[in-house]
């Protein structure tokens, strides 16, 4: 019995927390496949990426940044500047890509932005498996 | 005086012989079912129903898409194909940030733009919006890239976006980003997908976002595909063909030997018939970009009320219910000419 606790233990443990906030609400993904290379370009740009699955079984990947959408954009800036482990990028107007120091913190860091309250949304940003049609 | 009659008779049957839109006949005119009936063998072969197709031709006397710009958001692209190069103004990849769309992995890319604005140039195939000018974007992975790619169709002025792909998956942060777009005025057409299923039960698909125009596709015989995806979000079919059961659509392939795909001994490695959703997606952009072509004011809202308004009701003795909807058919099929009447000036 203690065998199978461990194992339960240990391989819940090799994912961090897996929750953001989607409109409002908090969702749990399920951890898929912990760490997995792509290929993004020509160049041989490569990316590691851990995969989850939502509750209809679709698979997401998870790199180390956040897509985050502002409210106000003088509040966000001085809220992502309070944590010393992320960077930001402002990819339109009110939107950023906020990098996290650590691949592991990133459903963390997104439900902590989101929960300052400045964010319209903030959740990791998603690679999703994608049909051409 | 009889030499005079006789050259007004003959000038007088030139005129009437020469082409309605002044269009230049294009070299595989034959096979474009989706645009305009043609009695032919072809037609015969395949079981093409003489009104399957967006009824285009009396719409290009109206205007065949000048002064428009469509993005189209794909895999990958070839700007420089024979059909689509004068017409390309632009081209972006998402990923890299950098005007490089190329790969040899697949020519959807080069339908789906096809469809949308393939020249009236004499050769091969034309599109929807012959006239109109296309922005190609290629996309990356994720949602910053997805967000990415619509920055750039905005600020690049286009006026419609087609995207012939989707995710069943669909992000707060793309979900937000189709909700500006149609804010700034810009019509999205999404493909509602082939896997002839209902899009009514967990799936959360972008072609069902109440921010974009959902497609489905109509087949050879003028009804709906069986593969089409459908549900109480989709809005329109168009033709997408099937190439297994008939014929599919002739679109552009790849270029040269990077094309010998699906020619069914009929056209250049140029083209090649192919079939889906992807390919009605395009074909619907076209029509929208032929009515902001009339009517560049118009916004997104009017122009999904007028493709539902002036939709064809396909299906032999199928119910529609009274708000004109029927559940694996949406409401119509997209017609362009009735369309661009309903297109306030």
């Amino acid at each position: 019995m203690i065998k199978y606790f461990l194992i339960v233990l240990s391989v819940s443990s090799l994912f961090s927390s897996s929750t953001y906030y989607e409109y409002g609400k908090k969702v749990e993904l399920t951890p898929y496949i912990q760490n997995k290379s792509i290929q993004l370009n020509k160049q041989d740009r490569n990316i590691s990426l851990r995969y989850y699955k939502n509750q209809n079984d679709r698979v997401v990947g998870v790199d180390n940044t956040i897509i985050a959408k502002c409210l106000q954009q003088n509040d966000c800036i001085s809220v992502i500047n309070k944590y010393t482990n992320l960077r930001y990028k402002i990819i339109s107007k009110d939107t950023y890509i906020i990098s996290v120091d650590n691949q592991e913190e990133v459903f963390d860091m997104s439900v902590k932005l989101y929960e300052e309250g400045c964010f319209k949304y903030a959740h990791p940003n998603f690679y999703r498996q994608r049909e051409l049609r | 005086m009889r030499f005079f009659a006789l050259v007004f008779l003959v000038l007088f049957f030139l005129g009437c012989s020469k082409n309605d839109n002044s269009e230049v006949s294009q070299q595989y005119d034959a096979y474009l079912w989706h645009l305009f009936f043609t009695d032919n063998d072809f037609s015969t072969s395949y079981a093409i129903n003489k009104d399957a197709n967006i009824n285009i031709k009396k719409a290009w006397d109206i205007t065949r898409g000048s002064g428009v710009k469509v993005a189209v958001i794909d895999e990958s692209f070839e700007p420089t194909h024979e059909d689509i190069a004068d017409n390309v103004v632009l081209t972006y990849n998402a990923l890299d940030e950098t005007t490089d769309v190329t790969s040899t992995s697949t020519s959807h890319g080069n339908t789906c733009s096809g469809h949308v604005a393939a020249m009236d140039n004499g050769v091969g195939i034309i599109g929807a919006a012959p006239e109109a000018k296309l922005v190609l974007i290629k996309y990356g992975y994720s949602d910053a890239d997805d967000i990415r790619a619509f920055n750039k169709a905005m600020s690049e002025g286009a006026k419609v976006i087609s995207c012939s792909w989707g995710t069943y998956n669909i992000s707060q942060a793309l979900s937000d980003k189709l909700r500006e777009v149609y804010a700034a005025g810009i019509t999205v057409v999404f493909a509602s997908g082939n896997d002839g299923k209902s899009l009514d039960g967990n799936d959360n698909d972008e072609s069902e976002s109440p921010y974009v125009i959902g497609v489905g596709a109509s087949c050879e015989n003028n009804d709906v595909c069986s593969y089409s995806n459908y549900g109480v979000n989709i809005d329109l079919l168009a033709p997408g063909g099937d190439h297994q059961s008939s014929i599919g659509l002739l679109g552009l392939d790849n270029s040269g030997d990077a094309g010998k795909t699906n020619q069914k001994n009929l056209v250049n490695n140029n083209y090649n018939f192919d079939s889906g959703t992807s390919y009605s997606t395009p074909l619907v952009a076209g029509v929208v970009a032929l009515m902001y072509s009339k009517n560049p004011n118009l916004t997104p809202k009017q122009a999904r009320d007028i493709l539902i308004q002036s939709a064809q009701k396909i299906g032999d003795g199928v119910d529609y219910d009274s708000d004109g909807f029927n559940l694996r058919r949406a409401y119509g099929k997209v017609d362009a000419y009735e369309a661009l009447q309903l297109v306030p000036n």
